[in-house]
């Protein structure tokens, strides 16, 4: 049954069996497929909660490649079905591409929440840190997925000019007080208010300021609320 | 600008502007429109003319907030911090219906013309198919440079989005008496459908469902 099971032993997987150094042993279930589509989504559920992991890009190569082993493996196998007059042995085939074929979409599957989930969590900068990509995660995202951020901030923002330009993106929490104190956490320098006033923000300085104003540098991490 | 400028300002938010709804009806509506839609797990019918009306009204309010400064200042701030909590409910419905598009986007777009006008507004329907468009081809060109050519990859995505959950209780509070409201209508346990009527003002918790369109008609309150 293993040998129905198993994927053919290709290159990309003898390189994934040789990075398990602790196990001299190469356990069966690791022959199985569906193992690397497993893989990648466990990593990025693993990863801190909204945090985007870098683009694992050779693993989803992987089961891509897995994806064609299978596909090719059931066109043969129906091949042989056509060909073959003999019936006797066409249960078992027949139940063989029924299995790789679940394996197959199961793999798709995968594929397709790995890539949905990132984009959720690249969703959620666009909200907390506005529509441009700091660098640091840029160098963890793959093109298409900056593409798909860079049109969704086009998006988003098409979106509010049409409510005259409302920014969706201010007011996320209920507005209890109109002045809020804040401490500067870095650097910044000089900001320019709504009425046009100019204040340097300094590290380690205080300041009384309106919550609409400051509550996006708070999302940026320049400034923190301080409950007084 | 003198003080009397500043005396008609709380009228302001009071009397009515074009129609015989003031805004502070408008506001009172939006309030309760506002909750439903945070508390109910679909989209509810858009409301474009109220949310309109209102964006209008608060920036003419704070263009004479913004007027008046430097007289009053401690009253300019009373009204700037009402202003931003309408700003707020405003940016809070409209981000709460932006997040369920964009959840359900597959489940949206698959409606028929008629339902999605009756959902959602024009602006919120091409953000929605935008955003649809460019979604499936992130997915589907991460992928399909690798795969066998002409293989979907978004099939089974397709033929089975994901969908609101119509079956999910919720709190709620009739603003009239709705008599005929049917419990448990096809549910798969063998349980029987009960016909009640529903007290104004009562508080009962039920499947969406049950209450789904008066909701969607605003004769119910969700809490």
């Amino acid at each position: 049954m293993r040998a129905l099971i198993g994927p053919k032993e290709n290159q990309a997987s003898q390189v994934y069996y040789r990075t398990l150094w602790w196990t001299d042993v190469q356990r069966p279930s690791l022959k199985m497929y569906g193992r690397r589509a497993t893989d990648l989504i466990r990593g990025l559920d693993r990863a801190a909660e909204n945090s985007i992991p870098p683009y694992n890009g050779e693993t989803v190569r992987a089961v891509c490649e897995e994806i064609k082993d299978i596909f090719e493996a059931n066109q043969q196998d129906t091949g042989r079905l056509q060909s073959q007059a003999d019936t006797s042995s066409h249960q078992n085939i027949l139940h063989s591409i029924h299995f790789r074929h679940i394996a197959m979409e199961r793999n798709k599957r995968c594929l397709v929440a790995y890539h949905y989930n990132r984009a959720e969590r690249l969703r959620s900068i666009r909200w907390n840190l506005g529509g441009i990509i700091p660098r640091e995660i840029r160098s963890t995202l793959s093109e298409k997925e900056v593409e798909w951020f860079n049109s969704y901030n086009t998006e988003l923002t098409n979106y509010m000019m049409e409510l005259d330009g409302l920014n969706l993106t201010v007011h996320q929490r209920p507005p209890k007080e109109h002045f809020i104190h804040v401490r500067v956490l870095l650097d910044y320098g000089d900001y320019e208010t709504e009425d046009g006033e100019t204040i340097h923000l300094k590290k380690y300085t205080r300041h009384v300021l309106p919550r609409t104003e400051c509550e996006h540098l708070i999302r940026q991490g320049v400034l923190e609320h301080v409950h007084v | 600008m003198d003080g009397n400028d500043l005396e008609t300002q709380p009228e302001d938010l009071n009397t009515s502007n074009t129609s015989e709804t003031t805004t502070m009806q408008l506001l009172a509506e939006l309030k309760d429109i506002w909750r439903n839609e945070r508390f109910a797990p679909e989209l509810l019918p858009h409301h474009v003319d109220l949310v309109d009306c209102l964006l209008e009204q608060v920036r003419v309010m704070e263009g004479n907030v913004g007027k008046a400064r430097g007289k009053e200042p401690y009253r300019c701030h009373v009204h700037k911090m009402e202003l931003n909590r309408i700003r707020f409910m405003l940016s809070n419905y409209l981000r709460c219906r932006l997040e369920k598009l964009e959840l359900f986007t597959t489940h949206y777009r698959q409606l028929s013309a008629e339902q999605q006008e009756h959902f959602l507004s024009p602006a919120e329907l091409t953000f929605l198919n935008n955003f649809a468009d460019k979604t499936d081809e992130l997915l589907t060109n991460s992928v399909a440079p690798y795969l066998p050519t002409g293989m979907p990859v978004l099939d089974a995505w397709k033929k089975n989005p994901a969908r609101p959950k119509l079956d999910s209780f919720v709190f709620v509070q009739p603003k009239e008496v709705l008599e005929g409201v049917i419990l448990d209508a096809g549910t798969q346990d063998g349980r029987e459908e009960e016909i009640v009527t529903l007290e104004e003002g009562g508080q009962y918790l039920l499947r969406y469902s049950s209450v789904r369109e008066h909701v969607m008609a605003n004769r119910v309150l969700l809490m």
